[in-house]
């Protein structure tokens, strides 16, 4: 519990609706900014993405790096934020 | 002159070209004109686990497969051997146990605990031919019912005898025995028809 931050805890303790992009954890303005425009403007879409690539961490995280231009800390973030709502709400 | 050195160039650039396509069979050139479908082969010739190849997921796989053809990682073929292997091994087991079994029906008590522990040795030597011994279990379980009917007697008497410590031959001669000293003990008594008052007179 200690190593993850508020913002992954918000993400995690609800369905995630409609919340944007930037509600992901490890997912900030700048990062949010640029997924956006690859036509990742909501959660869910990003969420999409986790799923198409078979909610492989490692797999979501490297393509999140190569989309974003995320660092190795971000992606891992968002990666196990998005697998822990899975696992709690798919 | 000047013929040679154009020729330097076009041909370094060739040969690499040439060093390329025997690197890797599938042309590295050639992957973003590749069908969907062919790029989800390579991947599973590549043993990269991976979902669904569409717009938003081919970029990654085109990276991922120009990584692995780079590295020369393993092709398929080589697993599906293993496999094989172990196919052909299990019918072998098979083949091996059967006559023993029949041979244990055949023979005396004895040779049927020898059965037993042979099982036991040989389940601790090979754990992973696990599903045979369960395959052989239900080979087993099929064949008795036709000898069971055949060597019924037979079996009950060696199974009855492996059980009692003394021979059932040795417990009827004692039955016997015993039975004909009472009827001795009861015709000596029956057999005096005079008087036992005869004294008396």
């Amino acid at each position: 519990m200690s190593n993850t931050s508020q913002k992954h805890r918000d993400f995690v303790a609800e369905p995630m609706g409609d919340k944007p992009v930037t509600a992901l954890s490890g997912i900030g303005e700048v990062l949010g900014k640029k997924l956006e425009e690859e036509g990742f403007d909501k959660a869910y879409t990003v969420l999409g993405q986790f799923l198409l690539l078979r909610k492989d961490v490692e797999m979501f995280s490297e393509w999140l790096k190569d989309t974003s231009g995320a660092n190795s800390k971000q992606a891992t973030s968002c990666s196990q934020c998005l697998k822990e709502w899975c696992d709690a709400f798919l | 002159m000047t013929f040679s050195v154009y020729s330097l160039p076009l041909l370094s650039a060739f040969s690499i070209l040439i060093q390329r396509s025997i690197r890797s069979p599938a042309t590295m050139s050639t992957l973003s004109s590749k069908s969907a479908q062919e790029i989800s082969e390579l991947l599973d010739q590549y043993g990269i686990k991976h979902g669904p190849v569409v717009d938003s997921t081919r970029g990654l796989y085109e990276k991922k497969l120009r990584e692995a053809m780079a590295k020369g990682t393993a092709v398929k073929p080589s697993s599906d051997k293993t496999f094989y292997r172990e196919e052909q091994e299990e019918i072998t087991y098979v083949h091996r146990r059967v006559p023993l079994r029949n041979e244990a029906f055949m023979d005396s008590g004895r040779s049927y605990t020898e059965r037993y522990r042979e099982e036991e040795d040989e389940s601790r030597d090979e754990p992973g031919l696990y599903r045979t011994e369960a395959s052989h279990r239900y080979v087993s379980h099929s064949t008795p019912p036709p000898l069971k009917t055949s060597s019924a007697a037979a079996r009950k008497e060696t199974t009855s005898s492996d059980t009692r410590l003394i021979p059932l031959w040795l417990q009827f001669l004692v039955f016997l025995g015993v039975a004909a000293f009472l009827y001795y003990v009861f015709t000596c008594m029956e057999t005096p028809e005079k008087n036992p008052f005869k004294r008396v007179e």
